[in-house]
């Protein structure tokens, strides 16, 4: 594997099996033939709609699917002392109401995979104390105990962001963290993923369907339909370049932000209503 | 006369936890064959005001104000006069509306069932009208015997607008109509409401968070804030030429799509409670230009030819 590349997957295939009462088995294919190369320390963003395959590709990564066929490996990591060992994964789930438990408080909830991974038993209050800091929940002596039912939308995904860095991941699988946030406050978690990634170096995978989300934080993008790659590049190539259809039907249906797009080939494409 | 006429609604929720105030001195109007966007962001009472209008929320409520549809003053109806309104001359599109369909009763039936609710037709007729519908919103007719579970989510979300519009309300509220759809099902559906809409001359009130989407559909727009209207305009005057502080940030944490990325900021802080009553503007705390009289001192409502709700706009 090359020096720069974190995670390789290499012609990932993923069937379904679905039963349905007296209908029989069916297959589904989720994934056809993937291949991606994940490059260290940049935000890669995956995008497509909805059963494109974004997700059941993220969970493949993060090892809760097996694949069908193909391979997905993991680049070694030397550390400060020329240990080598294998890239640490974290994930953030799309819907804060849903990803954070209700019976524990803020304090248990960052705290758990630390005392996890480390084989704790003491809640390592320092640290959640900074993580919480880091991620803008200030001053955190207020969160700490508080319980998810207390805290709005946008602060929640911010729990969730602390609870995935507070073991220092080497990556972090973003799954769809904005949709459910109001405009305002899903900027400022995109601004802070984007802190995040200059100042630890961690490896992002975002996944969206919005692909001004997209444009906003990535320097990769990797654009998925009906379980295929159709289009893999760095930001500009994706979004400026496009010879791709199905790319540009995407960016077509971000409608009135290409308003202020330089870019004359869409332009020319589109016909705003607005403005 | 206006199709919907909202005047000083102020609309308050007692909880064991204390009086919530959602809504305060609203004044709305949708015209005929109007397209109205309510814009504002989670938790600011757009959705208590759609359930107002449809009187579906009065447990632990208290109401002052008037809500006039058509010229007649929807509080002197009695709940069975009500009933009868609801569906024939006022359409709803409720929220997460993919669980909005009975999942155990057949597409068929969910329509049949609305019509035979209001008017008499017979079963031929009725048939023939969903089907009708069905096709104006591109489902195939002939999946009428199929179970919600068998549509996908923007197909369920076509289901509900063809039900909504079946008996050609006068006006149709539809709230959320694109949240959790995907960005390209969603302009789908957003230009299917205003065809459908412009079609059959139905008013039409979009609530959202998505001023991006929603606005480009809209005749007219009004901005929420803690329950109050913050700015109220053109869909125009909106977009170009925002006064109201808030606006301008909402617009400006749209994300760019841009050659060369750039970094944009949101709002910082959080929105204020509802528990709490404000002596001056909700917005201030969050606000970069607030003074003095802010703090003291309401800003006008928006009614007449008042646009901006806000003491450094006149």
């Amino acid at each position: 594997m090359e020096e720069n590349e974190i995670i390789r997957v290499i012609d990932v295939t993923k069937i379904f099996k679905s039963k349905r009462l007296f209908k029989g088995n069916s297959l589904v294919t989720a994934l056809d033939g993937v291949s991606l190369d994940v490059e260290r320390s940049k935000i890669l963003g995956i995008i497509g709609e909805s059963g494109s395959g974004k997700t059941t590709l993220a969970k493949l990564i993060l090892g809760l699917l097996k694949p069908t066929s193909g391979v997905i490996s993991l680049a070694d990591i030397t550390n400060v002392n020329n240990e080598i060992r294998k890239p640490t994964v974290q994930v953030i789930f799309q819907d804060p109401y849903d990803s954070l438990s209700h019976m524990m408080t803020i304090e248990e909830i960052v705290a758990e995979p630390y005392l996890i991974k480390y084989k704790s038993r003491y809640s390592p209050g320092n640290k959640v104390r900074n993580v919480l800091e880091s991620v803008g929940l200030t001053p955190a002596e207020d969160y700490l105990h508080k319980y998810p039912y207390s805290l709005s939308g946008g602060q929640r995904q911010r729990v969730a962001i602390a609870r995935a860095i507070i073991t220092n991941p080497d990556i972090i699988i973003a799954d769809e963290p904005i949709s459910m946030l109001d405009a305002s406050i899903g900027v400022d978690i995109l601004n802070l993923i984007l802190d995040l990634n200059e100042n630890l170096g961690v490896t992002f995978i975002f996944i969206t369907h919005d692909i001004s989300a997209a444009a906003y934080i990535c320097h990769n993008i990797a654009v998925m339909h009906s379980g295929k790659i159709v289009e893999y590049g760095s930001r500009n190539q994706v979004l400026v370049q496009s010879q791709n259809a199905y790319t540009n039907s995407l960016l077509l249906a971000a409608g009135a932000s290409l308003i202020s797009y330089e870019n004359k080939k869409i332009k020319e494409n589109f016909n705003p209503t607005l403005c | 006369m206006s199709v919907l006429d909202i005047e000083e609604l102020t609309v308050d929720f007692t909880t064991n936890m204390g009086v919530y105030h959602v809504l305060k001195n609203v004044n709305l109007k949708v015209e005929r064959g109007e397209i109205v966007g309510l814009i504002g962001e989670s938790g600011c009472g757009k959705s208590t005001l759609a359930m107002s209008v449809l009187d579906i929320n009065s447990r632990n409520r208290r109401m002052s104000g008037k809500i006039c549809f058509m010229g007649e003053n929807l509080q002197n109806l009695s709940k069975e006069e009500l009933r009868e309104f609801r569906g024939k001359h006022l359409g709803f599109i409720p929220q997460s509306s993919m669980n909005a369909l009975n999942p155990l009763v057949r597409v068929k039936k969910q329509f049949t069932e609305t019509i035979k609710d209001h008017v008499d037709m017979p079963e031929k007729e009725m048939i023939a009208l969903s089907n009708d519908m069905l096709s104006l919103v591109s489902i195939d007719p002939n999946r009428v015997d199929s179970f919600p579970y068998e549509f996908s989510g923007g197909q369920r979300q076509r289901l509900m607008i063809a039900l909504s519009m079946l008996l050609s309300p006068e006006l149709i509220i539809a709230d959320e109509p694109t949240t959790s759809l995907d960005a390209m099902v969603q302009l789908q559906i957003v230009n299917l409401l205003e065809n459908m809409a412009r079609q059959k001359n139905t008013s039409l009130l979009v609530i959202s968070h998505d001023l991006h989407t929603i606005s480009r559909i809209c005749d007219r727009i009004y901005i929420m804030y803690a329950g109050r209207i913050m700015e109220t305009g053109t869909k125009e005057e909106i977009l170009r030429n925002p006064r109201h502080p808030y606006t301008q940030k909402l617009l400006s944490s749209r994300l760019p799509l841009m050659v060369e990325p750039v970094r944009i900021k949101g709002i910082p802080g959080s929105p204020p409670s509802s528990l709490k009553l404000y002596q001056g503007c909700e917005f201030m705390e969050r606000c970069e230009r607030r003074s003095e009289v802010c703090r003291e001192k309401k800003p006008p409502d928006c009614i007449g030819n008042v646009r901006v709700s806000c003491h450094l706009e006149g």
